[in-house]
């Protein structure tokens, strides 16, 4: 079923669009969840969160794109759940933000919506390649094995593109007056 | 920045990236990850529809040009149908009503809960909409009463919930020490990391960890664990000021249900009550809670909804209502036929919540294929096994260490041969409805969702003459 009829079947709160959803989505739900956390059991409870989110929050949301928006419920729902439970752990999951935080560095004058304003420009300057490597990479956060072999490159020239990128992204920052 | 801060920007960038970076096939990975069991009817059910879909659709489509066919309506005829009026209370709005900027709001995207506040109750506005687009009053409607999200805008959870992310922050940036010491250490100076870093980091700070020159990793690692015992100490006075602001207002909300004498079950930090609009509104005032629609108990109401007889057929009161209210006009209605028998079941809820059970034990089997052959090769894998299959089926298949391949195979046959079966019975009884209804309408079709729908008038419903008990009611 097309994502617009999905979003036409939440709008008339009828319940098909969540079948709908897990029929299309439900891989990708458990993939982005399986991402970030290691239990089967909570990336079925996150991939059932994610499926209420979306029936509570559709309407009023509108989503431009339909796995966009559930990628991202998915990613915060399981996000919180791995703060939650590893409240006093440091996660290997949250390294690639952590790499990402290291070049952002403190940016006081500007709000995380300027921000994601700004790292959203950037991402469709770059090419689809590297667009997807990042988003896979900092989004996703698909394990670069993963990535690499998806991407058909080694492990070390997938870390070395992030690498560069990352460097490309603090110029482009420092361009539009983030002070780093 | 900080890393909790970084991914919650990530969790906003446009979606029109993402979904450009997601628009790879291979992204959505593949699909049958096993399903330990479905977190709520509501998701069960839906599932099962999925699946039925599935089943139904291809069965159908496999009859190429034969029958049947679907027979829809001229265009622009009048259809009544089964709807919501989310749209209408878009349009206007008739109560009061805001949104819950809770914690949870910080979340990127995740829009705030709304709620809708009628007889100073706090209603989600789902449950409210739901109420107002059913126009029956006597419809039994599962409610859940939770803490109201307000609680989590009070000071008291603020300031705790506060602490406990500055005991986040302030523990990330001594875990971060190692890394900018070994940034450091070739070429040593406290005052090059304190320039580098003074946005982060308080020089004494520095010599406290630096004192010597060198990184005092003991004493850091102590203080990391003390902040990360002061952490989850906040997190759980969190928790425990939730659960105690619940304890608080339970005994009202028990107290004023058993006055009214309404039926509650009690489950964690919550009552789920059954109630229609006039019990719920007749709560007047109580106060500290929110109510809204209960997931998995929601279509144990749903079928309380009143059905009604009506020129001796069974349709549902919505059904009734519609035909009622378009008296004399020009109108088709959009009516599901469902038998009273379906699919050898009772109903077709039945029906479903047994298809979703098989195809929730065929959908694991393979995960479970791997565990136990995994288990057969490395002992030490068993107890991985015996959590993700359970006991009695590592029992069954994993015979003195060897994995009983031929068994497994043969039960796995067996549940799927169990599917197809009642893929065929639906299929039967789908193509019966629909055999059975053509002679006496004009216009039917077979849903996407196995459903068979006719669109008849009021006049034409009346005088079917039919065989078999149907219940009608007023599709989507």
């Amino acid at each position: 079923m097309e994502d617009k009829r999905i979003i036409e079947l939440f709008f008339a709160r009828d319940e098909a669009a969540i079948e709908e959803t897990s029929a299309k989505y439900g891989a990708l739900c458990r993939r982005i969840a399986h991402n970030i956390l290691e239990n089967d059991l909570d990336v079925e409870e996150c991939e059932n969160d994610t499926y209420l989110s979306l029936w509570h929050s559709i309407p009023p949301k509108k989503p431009q794109s339909l796995p966009a928006y559930i990628t991202k419920i998915v990613r915060n729902h399981a996000l919180r759940r791995l703060e939650y439970m590893n409240a006093q752990k440091r996660s290997a999951v949250l390294l690639p933000a952590e790499e990402l935080a290291e070049i952002v560095g403190e940016t006081a004058d500007h709000s995380a919506e300027e921000l994601a304003k700004l790292i959203s420009e950037f991402l469709r300057a770059v090419s689809e390649e590297e667009r997807r490597i990042f988003v896979k990479h900092y989004f996703s956060l698909e394990p670069l094995e993963r990535i690499s072999a998806e991407e058909g490159f080694s492990v070390g020239k997938i870390k070395s593109m992030l690498f560069r990128m990352r460097n490309k992204l603090r110029v482009y920052l420092e361009k539009e007056g983030i002070t780093l | 920045m900080k890393k909790e801060e970084m991914n919650r920007i990530l969790g906003m960038l446009d979606d029109d990236v993402i979904a450009d970076a997601l628009g790879e096939k291979k992204t959505a990975g593949k699909v049958g990850v096993s399903r330990r069991k479905f977190m709520t009817a509501l998701i069960a059910a839906t599932l099962a529809v999925v699946i039925l879909v599935g089943g139904v659709a291809a069965a159908f489509a496999l009859r190429g040009n034969g029958e049947p066919q679907s027979l829809l309506p001229p265009e622009g005829a009048v259809i009544i149908r089964n709807v919501t009026s989310s749209a209408q209370l878009t349009a206007g709005t008739v109560y009061t009503s805001g949104e819950y900027y809770s914690v949870e709001s910080a979340f990127a995207d995740v829009a705030p809960d709304k709620y809708a506040v009628v007889n100073q109750l706090e209603l989600d506005q789902e449950l409210y909409e739901s109420m107002v687009s059913s126009n029956d009053e006597n419809r039994t409607w599962a409610v859940e009463v939770t803490v109201s999200p307000n609680l989590y805008m009070s000071k008291e959870y603020i300031e705790r919930e506060t602490a406990y992310w500055l005991s986040k922050y302030e523990m990330a940036d001594l875990e971060a020490l190692a890394g900018i010491y070994d940034q450091f250490k070739s070429d040593f100076d406290i005052n090059a990391i304190y320039e580098q870093y003074k946005d982060r980091y308080e020089i004494d700070e520095l010599y406290r960890y630096f004192a010597s020159g060198e990184l005092e990793t003991d004493l850091l690692n102590a203080d990391i664990n003390a902040m990360s015992k002061k952490a989850e100490e906040l997190w759980d006075e969190c928790v425990h000021f939730t659960n105690g602001f619940w304890r608080n207002i339970a005994d009202d909300v028990r107290e004023m249900l058993d006055d009214f004498g309404i039926e509650f079950i009690e489950d964690n930090n919550r009552f789920i009550i059954f109630v229609t609009e006039g019990e719920l509104m007749a709560l007047e005032g109580l106060g500290g809670v929110k109510f809204s629609k209960a997931g998995k108990y929601d279509i144990n109401a749903g079928v309380i909804e009143r059905s009604i007889e009506w020129n001796g057929k069974i349709v549902s009161k919505k059904l009734h209502d519609a035909i009622a209210a378009n008296e004399g006009k020009d109108v088709l209605f959009a009516v599901t036929a469902e038998p009273a028998v379906f699919g050898d079941m009772l109903d077709r809820s039945e029906y479903e919540s047994k298809y979703v059970a098989l195809f929730g034990e065929a959908a694991k089997r393979p995960a479970w294929r791997t565990a136990l052959e995994a288990a057969a090769a490395d002992g030490s894998l068993v107890s991985a096994a015996i959590e993700l299959c359970g006991e009695d089926a590592v029992a069954k298949y994993l015979k003195d260490g060897v994995f009983d391949s031929a068994l497994f195979d043969s039960d796995t046959s067996a549940i799927n041969g169990e599917i197809e079966l009642m893929r065929k019975n639906l299929y039967r009884d789908s193509q019966e409805v629909y055999k059975e209804l053509l002679p006496h309408v004009r216009y039917i079709e077979i849903t996407a969702s196995g459903n068979v729908v006719i669109y008849v008038s009021a006049e034409e419903l009346a005088s079917m003459k039919l065989n078999g008990d149907y219940c009608f009611k007023l599709a989507a």
